[in-house]
């Protein structure tokens, strides 16, 4: 039986060709695949990832600073709450209402408890403030929004200049906050003083 | 005539370079599997942080939530906004019995005061009497001592008369002056004292 061997050798030397090129070709496929993968998919994840890993620990700082506000909020009421008399202290220096009847009031026994005879005193309030009675307020007396607004009024008296100084000096002194405006004393009969004060106070309200 | 191995040959130089392409290939499909993999954890790990922001963004808006519906939220606020206009109003408060003293300390003793009218623009006029016009000299000539300037400034003497009473004369002037502000501000060791 006749073998063409030179047919067989040729044959076999081809297919080993082929097969050590075609290892090559798959390792540089691979390669490819490899770098195109890491390239398209690999990274843009990764940066993706670590976008989300900065938004996410931004996202827990803001977390740890509200719920530290909503803790610090807690602690600011419960202590409020405890302190009554620090409140009333406030409310009596910066009144939450403009009642001019109770302000006429203080004025009054303040000129009193000086000794000084008062002549007369006048408050002007805001005309379109509501004095009581204001249903919306009362129902929700904190949740409205305040400003700070003045009461102006003048008190005259008649006294002695120890008197009308002391009277001063409990103006100035006085848990209200009365600032005042203009001084004007003059000399009165019987040795007495005639002295009028303008002042002003504050208080917020809607 | 001698053999020869041809195909031997070949075989075991073929074999040493299949072997290593073999592996080569193996090592970069394992890379290639690793790569997968990595992409996969990636993929699982950008879903749990996902999720994690979701549930801390969740959580601030129940945190916020419960500050809005805290109860003396309202109150605490009012009460702040209290507090800080009253320290912004306590800050210019005056405190006009301090002028006083400065004053006195710059009158003569025989000067009589009929009148005394301040204003907030730090104004300060008097009606003045004194025995004699040397004495209106001297009156005047107090403010131009140092320490005295500094209290009082600008002092203007409106006009004054010889005025005649049952037993003497006097004259009487009306005089307008400055007088610093830092009089009445807030003296802390004045004010304690008081």
């Amino acid at each position: 039986m006749p073998v063409n061997f030179t047919k067989n050798i040729s044959m076999s030397l081809q297919s080993q060709a082929k097969s050590a090129r075609n290892p090559l070709f798959e390792a540089g496929l691979l390669i490819i695949i490899c770098v195109l993968f890491v390239w398209f998919l690999l990274l843009p994840k990764q940066a993706e990832i670590d976008q989300k890993n900065g938004d996410l620990a931004k996202v827990q700082a803001q977390q740890s600073q509200t719920k530290g506000q909503l803790t610090q909020l807690q602690s600011l009421i419960k202590s409020l709450s405890s302190n009554s008399q620090n409140i009333t202290m406030l409310d009596q220096a910066l009144p939450l209402d403009g009642n001019t009847v109770r302000l006429q009031l203080l004025i009054q026994s303040l000129a009193q408890s000086v000794g000084a005879t008062v002549g007369n005193i006048n408050i002007s309030g805001n005309p379109d403030g509501v004095a009581a009675g204001d249903k919306a307020l009362l129902a929700n007396p904190f949740g409205v929004t305040r400003t700070v607004q003045t009461l102006d009024g003048s008190i005259y008296l008649i006294g002695s200049f120890n008197q009308l100084q002391a009277l001063l000096e409990k103006f100035e002194s006085s848990g209200r906050l009365i600032d005042v405006d203009s001084l004007a004393i003059t000399q009165g009969s019987a040795g007495n003083l005639n002295m009028t004060v303008t002042f002003k106070t504050y208080y917020l309200a809607p | 005539m001698a053999e020869i191995n041809l195909l031997k040959q070949s075989s075991g130089g073929s074999n040493l370079k299949k072997n290593s392409s073999k592996f080569l290939i193996r090592g970069l499909l394992t890379v290639l599997v690793l790569l997968v993999a990595y992409y996969g954890w990636l993929f699982i790990e950008s879903k749990s942080i996902d999720n994690k922001t979701v549930a801390a963004e969740a959580q601030i808006n129940t945190d916020n939530q419960s500050a809005l519906d805290a109860k003396g939220r309202d109150e605490l606020l009012t009460r702040q906004q209290q507090l800080q206009t009253l320290s912004g109003l306590i800050g210019p408060h005056t405190y006009w019995s301090q002028l006083f003293k400065p004053l006195a300390d710059a009158t003569l003793k025989n000067a009589n005061y009929s009148s005394l009218t301040v204003g907030k623009d730090n104004g300060l006029v008097l009606n003045v009497t004194v025995p004699t016009l040397e004495d209106l000299d001297k009156y005047m000539q107090i403010f131009n001592l140092p320490g005295f300037d500094q209290n009082f400034s600008d002092v203007r003497i409106g006009g004054f008369s010889k005025v005649q009473d049952k037993n003497s004369t006097s004259v009487k002037f009306e005089v307008q002056m400055q007088f610093d502000p830092k009089i009445i501000q807030y003296q802390p060791q004045s004010n304690n004292a008081g």
